[in-house]
């Protein structure tokens, strides 16, 4: 089997070592885009956009290091995948930072769930609905949901939506943290390089 | 409701205290946080007894690459640097106790950057004494203080609160938070720690699971006797579909 090349987008805030630990336990060599120039070192077999922050601020980091042109132009050919706080990224807009647009892979807003019960935070079941996404539970730390078109849902977890996908594109994003959960989060990750890098 | 292992360091090893004093080494962190990942450890809490987060990179690197569970990280985190830092590394959380009593208003721009899911709230007191450990201050005298700034949090979303008893051991003192819970507000997801063990968790899961919408434990002397407490408190809960089996 050949080795797999990651590039992970770094925007400032994001939890690097995890990802690339979670990667490399599956022999996937990753690397860091943190700018334009770092796109033209090599070629990635898929992107990922990690999540752990606040989506104004990665927003803008994307914006003005010249990424967003990079991701929107490399999903075309090459699978995104967007966690957490990169999933949402994959939307239009969040509540979070009103005005912050984001990359518009998949249309939709991130909204303002849990005003009146803070944060989720925890293991919770994620069922699929479209897919094959290993159905398990997965961890999750985030304060905003997903809200995409129905067609855009793949999986959900107790009435939040927990993983979304593209149709026409190899872009998938999720909301929990499979590189935090554990063993779930190994067969997640052989499932995503399964399907979407056969 | 999570099951938190919360281990103490002190120079690159894991240790048990009798109060934060007469440390004992138990092992290598690698190796305890590795053994607590088998148990299903829903997060592991690191907390530096020295005080300095930035000390705590190194090893949250190595534990990053090791093991696949949540980290959270207590004990010194007093800037944006070292926040990003801790994150970078490997940190999914940032346990705040000495910000919030101090500069309040740190904690806000740690939210506005990392979102407030990524922030737990501290609150060490002793329940025998009736003050809180950051400041000296007896609960009655700052607990009307806390208890506004902890609803001004709770209002942007921070609702994750540790709330640790550090008179209780779980052998001698059981832990008790009736003292701490009036100020909470009803939004707030409580991690109760300090002394706890399977036989407090029923009781304390008892008294609060009504009034709070979630509530999560964290065991830390318990963790290090032969019997692992996490499974069988996995087991006793396993009815309760708000916790993973």
């Amino acid at each position: 089997m050949s080795i797999r090349r990651a590039a992970i987008v770094n925007y400032g805030c994001g939890n690097l070592t995890s990802i690339s630990a979670w990667l490399a336990r599956e022999s996937v060599e990753s690397y860091v885009l943190r700018t334009l120039d770092d796109t033209n070192r090599f070629q990635p077999d898929f992107v990922v956009l990690p999540g752990v922050g606040s989506f104004g601020p990665a927003s803008h980091y994307i914006r003005n290091n010249g990424l967003c042109e990079y991701l929107i132009r490399s999903s075309q050919t090459i699978p995104l995948l967007g966690i957490c706080l990169g999933a949402q990224l994959l939307l239009d807009e969040s509540d979070e930072s009103p005005g912050q647009r984001g990359l518009s892979l998949i249309s939709g807003k991130v909204t303002e769930n849990f005003q009146q019960s803070g944060s989720r935070v925890g293991w919770y079941y994620s069922r699929t609905l479209q897919h094959k996404i290993p159905e398990d539970y997965y961890y999750f730390n985030h304060s905003y949901k997903l809200e995409p078109p129905l067609e855009n849902v793949i999986s959900v977890s107790d009435d939040v939506i927990s993983a979304i996908g593209s149709i026409s594109l190899p872009i998938l994003g999720v909301q929990f943290h499979p590189e935090k959960s554990q063993i779930a989060g190994s067969k997640f990750l052989q499932y995503f390089l399964s399907t979407y890098l056969p | 409701m999570r099951l938190i292992s919360s281990i103490l360091i002190q120079d690159d090893h894991v240790i048990t205290t009798r109060n934060y004093s007469h440390p004992t080494i138990v092992g290598k962190p690698n190796t305890v946080c590795t053994y607590l990942e088998r148990y299903k450890s829903d997060e592991i809490q690191l907390t530096n007894v020295l005080g300095d987060a930035l000390h705590l990179i190194p090893l949250v690197n190595e534990l990053a690459k090791s093991i696949s569970t949540p980290l959270s990280i207590c004990g010194g985190i007093d800037s944006i640097y070292t926040d990003s830092k801790l994150i970078e590394s490997g940190a999914d959380r940032l346990c705040i106790e000495k910000l919030l009593f101090e500069e309040p208003h740190l904690v806000d721009k740690i939210i506005d950057i990392y979102g407030a899911q990524s922030v737990v709230l501290r609150i060490t007191f002793s329940s025998t004494q009736a003050y809180f450990r950051c400041n000296g201050l007896p609960l009655k005298q700052y607990g009307p203080i806390l208890k506004k700034r902890l609803a001004e949090f709770a209002n942007k979303g921070l609702t994750d609160i540790m709330i640790y008893d550090s008179a209780a051991d779980g052998l001698a003192c059981e832990p008790s938070y009736h003292q701490i819970t009036p100020l909470l507000p009803t939004q707030a997801t409580p991690i109760f720690g300090g002394g706890i063990s399977p036989t407090s968790v029923s009781v304390v899961y008892d008294q609060y699971h009504n009034t709070f919408p979630d509530i999560s434990f964290a065991f830390s002397h318990y963790l290090h006797l032969h019997e692992n407490p996490l499974a069988s408190t996995r087991k006793h809960f396993a009815a309760i579909s708000c916790i993973r089996p």
